[in-house]
Order: C-alpha cells, then structure tokens, then sequence
C-alpha cells in the first residue's frame, strides 16, 4: 500500500465498481471487466481518434493559456501601471462560471476546435495570471538588492529571480487547472462536435450502449491523471533541484 | 576612496530617514555605520547600491559618480538575498554571472576555503544553517571582487558561537582582497572590531570617528560610543 499507492488506489475503485455491478445487475453500471474487454478489443480502437482530438484541445488550451497567463502575470506583477488598468478586470471576470463562454463562443469561432480550446484556455489562463502576479508581489524585496546592486538588466532580474522564483507555483497551479479543465473539456465535446472523448461518451450514452460510455469515462479518467501525473512529475523535478 | 557629500533621502509617506549626511571612507579600509532602529542606516546602504535613487547630494567613488554599472558593488541585506532554486556554488557566482566577467577557478577556491563551504557547494541555500547563508551570502559578495563592499547587519542573526567563528572568517577572506567596505551593525563590539573608522548616526546628527590602531585606546573608544549612544549626554 505504501510502496505502490497507485496500485492500491486503483485496485479499490475497480474493486468498488466491480462489487456495485455485480451488486446492481444492471446494464446502467456494466462490469470494469466487460469495459476492459471493449477498450481493448478492435472495436475499442474506434475510441483512438477521439482520445487524439481530445488531447489536442487540452494541449492547445492549457499551452496557450500558459503562454498568454504567464507572461502578463509576470508583468503585471512587476509593473504598477498595467497591474492598476487591467487587474480590475481579470477580479471582476474570474469568478464567471467560464463554461458560460461556451454558447458565445460557439457563435462567434464555430462548431470547430476553437470555441472548445477557447474554453480551456480561459479555465487555465485567469489562475495562472492572478497566482503569477500575486506571487511575484510577494517576492521578497532583498532577493532584488544584491542583483540591482551589480547592476542588473531588467531582462537579468527576469532570467535569474523572478521566472525561477514563480516556476513552482506555476507548475502547481497548471496542475490544478488542468484537472478543471479536462471536465470543461467533457462539456464543450458534448456539445457541436462529432469527435472528441466528450462526444464518445454522450453518443454511447444516447445509443444506451452503456459498455461503451463507461470505456469514455474510464479514458477520460485516464486523461486526466495521466496529464495530473505528468506536471507532478515535472515539478518534482524542478523542486528536487532545489 | 568614497565621498558621500550633503546625502538626503524622503520617501514619498513624508518619512525622511536622513539629511545632509557626510563622510568618506578610504579605498582598502571599513566605514562601520552603528546607530538606533529607523535612523536610516540600511536606507543608506540601499541609495549608495542603487536600490534608492539619489535625490540630492552626492556620492562618488576614486572621484567619479558612484554607479552601479561602472562600480562592481557587492551587496549583503539582513536576509542574505540567497536563491534557492540555485546551487551554493552558482548562488557565489551570480553575481560575476550578471557582470560578464569571467570565472577566476583560483580565487573561488580560495574564497570557498576561507569561508570554509567546500563542503556544501551542490546544496541549495534552504538547506543551509543561517551562519552557513550567511557565509555563502559573503562569498558571493567577496568573489565579485567588489569594488565597494556594502553589508547590512551580516552578523546580527548568528548566536554567539556561530558569529565569532564568522567575525574571524570575515577577517581572513577580508584582508586578502579589502574592498572599500560599509558595515552596518548594531553592535559596539563589531563597529570597533572591524571599523577603521566609525559613522555614529543619531537622530539628525552624524559623527564620524577614527578607529584607533592601538588596543589600548579601543577601550575609550568604546566608553565614547556608549555615552553617543546608550547614554546621550552623559559624560564618561
């Protein structure tokens, strides 16, 4: 149980599931056994093409959000005029359910991938400013001394203080948002597409296939703790430099 | 040498640490600045390394203005201002890292020796004791091969064992390179210690004394600070 936490954790929810269907005997909750059989089977391979579009939209979304949020956290943490004209704003949009974006985004980009990566891009990018700015506030002023007393660029105090310094508590909040935005994902498939893992499970849903739409759930469970895993890993790394 | 002329800083709250501050420290020799909380004595340390700007009077250095591009300024806050996401090693050379100037391998190590940090160079700073930052924070400082050497309290944090190791560490890596050095203290102990001369900053007044070479005159000195700073207008 110690040694291999994982295995323990997943050997007691196939065991709770397992127990429910054999329990329930109902088609709603079918047994892990026979979603395994589905998953891995050739017609389980179907479910390949939505896993990629389901991917692709987590990586474009979390990326550009990480590439928009980032870079603006950091200046508006460091520069007091962009912090007083926009950071108003960013209070008064943040808490708006942002799943609420989706009908006008699906009128404004279409019935493609834009309006579902627009989405998680806006479920990770608000975190991702506010932690950034905040964090970078919160620096403690003599870690600048001895840098401004060498002489330091502007660019230098970026490079050797201020990007180090706020990596972590990126890394931490990507993780959390990422998982945030794998269910907002789930949404905006279910809706004007006909591909993503999303669909796959609504479609199953509607066609009472139920084998089927528990295979997407367990996908995209998957998804997701493989994507929780993988920035955990990445800041283990980071932190483990330290 | 370094010539302070006339040096007054207000802070936008109306606050104003100093006025009309003077005094000169030669080049190769320790200016100690000893005085109460909240007189300005760390405010002084962060104008002459840029933190503040100037806002009137002047600071220059072997006669040109004090720059922190033209001048190498090593500077030591109270915490240290270590980077834990770096090594001890790369923590020591950030600060030739920022100045382009390239590593001298002999120096390092007779820096590292002296402040005894062999040992702990693959570390993180989070991992240290606080003499073993503090020494780190010095070895950085030192290795710049400062022109103008700027420490804000660097042993105040020590117990007493740690800081007298630390005081004879400080004067062995010290006399090798002696940078023109501001020290800034609360103790007499240390402002007599290290001070070839001695700036006294009271509540709107400055008195600049000469550290006397021979020991026995150190005791005067002393009783001279005491009466200037424990009992002010008490003849000793």
């Amino acid at each position: 149980m110690k040694r291999h936490p994982w295995l323990y954790a997943v050997l007691v929810v196939l065991g709770i599931w397992w127990l429910g269907s054999a329990l329930l005997q109902s088609p709603i909750l079918p047994s892990p056994l026979r979603v395994f059989a589905f998953v891995f089977s050739r017609k389980g391979l179907v479910m390949g093409s939505h896993l990629l579009a389901s991917v692709r939209r987590l990586v474009l979304g979390v990326v550009s959000g990480l590439l928009i949020g980032y870079p603006l956290g950091l200046i508006l943490g460091t520069y007091p005029r962009p912090h007083h004209v926009l950071s108003p704003i960013i209070a008064l949009l943040y808490p708006i359910p942002k799943t609420t974006f989706l009908p006008l985004f699906m009128l404004a980009f279409g019935l493609g991938d834009a309006p579902k990566i627009g989405l998680i891009l806006m479920i990770i990018v608000f975190p991702i400013i506010i932690m950034t700015r905040d964090q970078v506030m919160q620096l403690d002023p003599e870690l600048f001394t001895p840098l401004i007393a060498l002489g330091a660029s502007e660019t230098q105090l970026f490079r050797e203080l201020v990007i180090p310094a706020t990596i972590p508590q990126l890394l931490s909040t990507t993780r959390i948002s990422t998982a945030t935005a794998l269910s907002v994902l789930f949404l905006a498939e279910a809706f004007g597409t006909r591909s993503g893992i999303g669909f796959f499970i609504m479609d199953a849903m509607q066609r009472i296939n139920y084998v089927q739409m528990f295979a997407g759930i367990l996908l995209l469970g998957v998804l997701g703790i493989l994507s929780f895993q993988g920035i955990d890993w990445i800041e283990k790394k980071w932190n483990r430099k330290l | 040498m370094l010539d302070v002329q006339n040096l007054s800083i207000s802070f936008t709250d109306g606050a104003i640490p100093f006025s009309n501050l003077s005094f000169s420290v030669k080049e190769h020799e320790i200016l100690t600045v000893i005085g109460a909380s909240g007189l300005g004595k760390t405010t002084l340390l962060k104008t002459l390394g840029g933190i503040h700007s100037l806002q009137t009077g002047t600071i220059s250095f072997n006669n040109e203005t004090l720059s922190v591009n033209r001048h190498r300024i090593g500077y030591v806050p109270q915490g240290y201002g270590l980077y834990p996401w770096h090594s001890v090693k790369k923590n020591i050379e950030i600060g030739r890292k920022i100045r382009k100037i390239p590593s001298d391998p002999a120096l390092l190590k007779e820096i590292v020796d002296g402040f005894a940090l062999d040992r702990l160079m693959n570390r993180s700073p989070r991992r240290l004791s606080g003499g073993e930052q503090q020494r780190v924070a010095l070895a950085r400082a030192f290795y710049l091969l400062p022109d103008l050497f700027l420490l804000d309290e660097p042993f105040s944090a020590l117990d007493e064992i740690t800081k007298e190791t630390a005081h004879r560490l400080f004067d062995r890596v010290w006399s090798k390179t002696k940078p023109t050095t501001l020290l800034v203290t609360h103790s007499l102990e240390e402002a007599v210690r290290f001070g070839d001369q001695i700036l006294v900053m009271q509540d709107g007044s400055y008195t600049q004394l000469t550290n006397p070479k021979e020991p026995e005159k150190k005791e005067a000195l002393l009783a001279e600070l005491r009466n200037l700073l424990i009992n002010p207008g008490v003849s000793a």
